[in-house]
């Protein structure tokens, strides 16, 4: 039964098959675009993330749907031969994934991610040269798309959004780290059917639509003013500092760790990773 | 109720408590309010007179939705 309440129970219901045959049918390996996967001012937990997926999984992604020509943690070459084919895909169409803020502090200096022709290269040149020349730039995790952590008080990096940085249209896939998921749809859906259609805040709808809050597990709790006290207990820990109302993802419904869990299943309240303020904004993280 | 900002500082939404703040000296209770978790609101505290962080992001009207507890006396 529709629920007034939750936007998309309404349409769970139609969740069609020929959604999935055409996402499967209009993979075609055939025009596999290239893609960089940029590390910036990063802990590189996205990437690790990355590697985390299925259904599909990393080995698809990279078999079947991109063609991944520059990525520090996954790519053979090292050192000045990495770095030849970054500068070799700027010539062609290609996808500009980065994780990471752009550190701009020094021009950039904090975070040098290769030597070419001995010369430093910083994080802040490559984003400016893969970002003007990108087809589309994702930034995938809440450092690329809000600075995240990398822009904490006191930010001794002057590290910024590669939104602020470039000034030009970046799709937002934030979380942190992004969940797979999140990363590989997109990425999907500008392969099958274009950009996604994004929110005001350049968010994917697709996964960033509705609240945590909206398909919390212990949605109920909330609803009937039941609340944890403390940690470990089973109500709704909203009292608790739960940012589960004001971050949008499907995190309860997908979960992470090959759907095992996520945080409230396991008894930590939303801290609010993927949302714009991150992390100064949404502390305390829990609050007694 | 009319609560001075001494006593206002008792709810603070800490450990089950209510959690008020006063707004151009109008008491609200933010006890449920879904941007307030823990009566903590984008870095903000509840128990406290918010009145010029308030008018620094949010128009008037946002205000009419919340529960009124009463008024701020000094």
């Amino acid at each position: 039964m529709p629920s007034e309440k939750c936007p998309i129970s309404g349409s769970k219901q139609n969740i069609p098959r020929h959604i999935i045959d055409k996402a499967v049918n209009n993979i075609d390996q055939s025009k596999k675009i290239n893609l960089i996967w940029l590390e910036a001012q990063t802990c590189s937990g996205n990437i690790i993330s990355l590697l985390n997926a299925e259904d599909p999984d990393v080995i698809f992604l990279l078999r079947k749907m991109v063609n991944m020509t520059y990525n520090n943690s996954l790519m053979a070459e090292e050192g000045e031969r990495a770095f030849d084919k970054f500068l070799e895909t700027l010539n062609t169409e290609f996808i500009l994934v980065v994780e990471g803020a752009v550190s701009t502090r020094d021009n950039g200096l904090y975070n040098v991610i290769a030597r070419h022709e001995g010369k430093p290269i910083t994080g802040m040149d490559a984003v400016a040269m893969a970002g003007k020349a990108a087809k589309y730039v994702i930034a995938v995790g809440s450092c690329a798309s809000y600075g995240g952590p990398s822009s904490a008080r006191p930010n001794p990096s002057e590290s910024k959004s590669v939104y602020d940085f470039l000034g030009s249209e970046v799709i937002r896939v934030p979380g942190c780290p992004s969940n797979p998921q999140w990363v590989i749809g997109t990425i999907a859906h500008i392969l099958t059917e274009g950009k996604p259609e994004l929110d005001k805040e350049n968010r994917p709808v697709l996964f960033y639509g509705v609240t945590v809050h909206d398909l919390c597990q212990r949605r109920s709790f909330f609803d009937r003013g039941i609340f944890a006290k403390k940690l470990g207990e089973p109500e709704c820990m909203f009292k608790l500092g739960c940012r589960g109302p004001i971050t949008k993802t499907n995190c309860p419904i997908r979960r992470w760790n090959n759907s095992t869990n996520w945080p409230i299943g396991d008894n930590t309240p939303c801290i609010g990773c993927a949302r714009n303020g991150f992390p100064d904004s949404m502390e305390p993280f829990v609050r007694y | 109720m009319d609560l001075t900002l001494e006593q206002l500082a008792q709810y603070d939404g800490s450990r089950g408590k209510p959690a008020y703040v006063a707004v151009n000296g109008v008491i609200y209770d933010v006890s449920n309010a879904r941007s307030w978790g823990g009566g903590t609101h984008f870095g903000l505290y509840a128990g406290k007179d918010l009145t010029g962080q308030f008018s620094g992001c949010h128009q008037a009207d946002i205000l009419k939705n919340l529960p009124v507890v009463g008024r701020l006396i000094r």
